[in-house]
């Protein structure tokens, strides 16, 4: 799907999904309890959810006669998995439980394809290991910088980060998985304009633990299954890391406007690196002089 | 004297009628029943798809590998399995064949197989008509169509044997939806086996 259907279903309905919803459980909800019932990553999933259904349909039912791709999986997870995360809030010691389950849940849907067909051994357990351990750090971090910078900042951040991933995989070659980074984007972006409206609203640690993740597991699907370079992926994952810089001296005592930019900038460096690299490999003309 | 005309007339007839007989029926080779490997160098499968509703586009898949069962005699008792490696996609163009393997069409990181499996095989007319199972893209359909024994011969000392076929797939059954209206959705596949015994 593209052109105007493309931009309802990528862009308009999640916003309007999860920026609606989220207004009217700010509007009657208590902060206490939207952090106890993970509202920010319910409706960003239902956003989500509306906006690939919307493009691309309903994926096929896990364990039927389809085999299911990565991001079928992705989706699932995104959509359904969530209920996971709603147990966040409710012992926040042990919120690590549901956000580790979340993020294997993720995981291990995406690499379906590659246990079945590429990797065999002991290696299997390395990179599992490897990639459950970055994105405990991104979603560790995440929600530390969250909660420890309120108003727009960290979901500005975030938004940032998951534009330059929808444009970078764009550009590597696969327009679905860029069309579904974009809905992403959509719905965090709903959540940012939500904080400039009603500063209060935080996405909160559920929020903000299924953006990361979903946003690492369409970066898995781009490297593994498209041609989305390595280094990209990395540049993309520091992306949301490196706003922490601005909570280190000399930036941490400048006053919070001057911290804002500085975050946005430390995030822009690294994603941009990876847009202008992408951008600079990729052939606007493919296949000659001649289109698809 | 008469023993010889005798024995050259005799053989004559024979030889007459030996002649008559094999220009009346001058039929093929009957294929030995057994096990037969496909030949991948002269096995070609090649797809034809509607482009910007204009004009037809042809490509192959290079890599095909698989065997069957054949007794002329008894078709029912036949079965094949062909399998194609989804990234042996060619169409002439590196590119465009890169886009082919790409999440957007054949997904072959994901799919690296292609495979058909026959579940009967039934004498038709001067053919035979096959039920099978065909997975691509992760999706598996029952299939069915015509398929033509072309013949029966030798290569250096082995018999070889050839089938030939075409039929059409709707490739959105299958999940592959990208560009459906610029490119068509119908795909008809040209099949091309030869065999040899094993």
């Amino acid at each position: 799907m593209d052109g105007p259907p493309a931009l309802l279903f990528g862009i308009l309905v999640p916003a309007l999904v999860t920026g609606i919803g989220l207004l009217l459980v700010t509007l009657f909800v208590t902060e206490r309890a939207r952090e106890r019932h993970a509202v920010g990553a319910a409706f960003a999933a239902a956003g989500f959810l509306a906006g690939a259904a919307g493009l691309f349909g309903l994926p096929p039912l896990p364990f039927g006669d389809q085999t299911l791709t990565g991001d079928h999986w992705l989706q699932w997870t995104a959509s359904v998995g969530v209920l996971i995360l709603l147990f966040d809030g409710l012992r926040p010691g042990l919120a690590f439980v549901p956000r580790a389950l979340f993020g294997a849940a993720t995981i291990l849907g995406v690499v379906q394809a590659m246990l079945r067909h590429h990797w065999e051994g002991p290696e299997v357990w390395t990179r599992l290991a490897t990639l459950a351990g970055l994105l405990a750090v991104l979603v560790t971090a995440t929600a530390l910088l969250g909660r420890r910078v309120k108003g727009a900042s960290v979901p500005f951040v975030l938004l940032l980060a998951a534009t330059c991933l929808a444009v970078t995989i764009g550009l590597t070659g696969s327009a679905k998985l860029a069309q579904l980074t974009g809905i992403v984007c959509s719905s965090v972006g709903a959540a940012w304009v939500l904080t400039l409206l009603r500063p209060s609203f935080r996405l909160g640690g559920a929020g903000l633990t299924w953006a990361v993740s979903i946003l690492f597991g369409l970066g898995l699907c781009a490297c593994f299954y498209s041609e989305l370079p390595v280094l990209d992926g990395l540049l993309l994952c520091a992306a949301p890391l490196a706003p922490w810089l601005a909570e280190l001296p000399p930036l941490r005592d400048r006053s919070p406007r001057l911290r804002f930019a500085a975050r946005a900038i430390l995030c822009l460096l690294p994603a941009g690196f990876a847009v202008t690299r992408a951008a600079l490999a990729f052939d606007p003309d493919p296949y000659g002089d001649y289109d698809s | 004297m008469r023993l010889l005309v005798s024995s050259l007339v005799l053989a004559s007839t024979l030889g007459f009628f030996a002649l008559g007989t094999s220009a009346e029926a001058p039929s093929a080779p009957v294929a030995p029943a057994g096990e037969w490997t496909i030949d991948p160098v002269h096995s070609t499968i090649h797809y034809k798809i509607k482009h910007n509703n204009a004009s037809w586009f042809y490509g192959r898949l290079n890599d095909i590998s698989g065997s069957f069962m054949f007794d002329e005699a008894d078709p029912s008792s036949a079965g094949f399995a062909v399998e194609v490696k989804a990234d042996s996609v060619d169409s002439g163009n590196e590119k465009l064949d890169q886009h082919l393997r790409s999440p957007d069409f054949f997904d072959v990181k994901q799919f690296p197989v292609i495979s058909l499996e026959s579940t009967s095989i039934e004498k038709a007319g001067k053919g035979y008509k096959v039920k099978g199972k065909l997975s691509l893209h992760g999706v598996t359909k029952d299939i069915s169509f015509d398929l033509e024994h072309v013949g029966t011969g030798d290569s250096r000392g082995d018999k070889v044997i050839g089938f030939h076929t075409v039929f059409t797939i709707d490739r959105t059954d299958f999940g592959m939806d990208y560009g459906v209206g610029a490119i068509g959705s119908d795909v008809q596949l040209i099949v091309s086996i030869e065999a040899g015994q094993q």
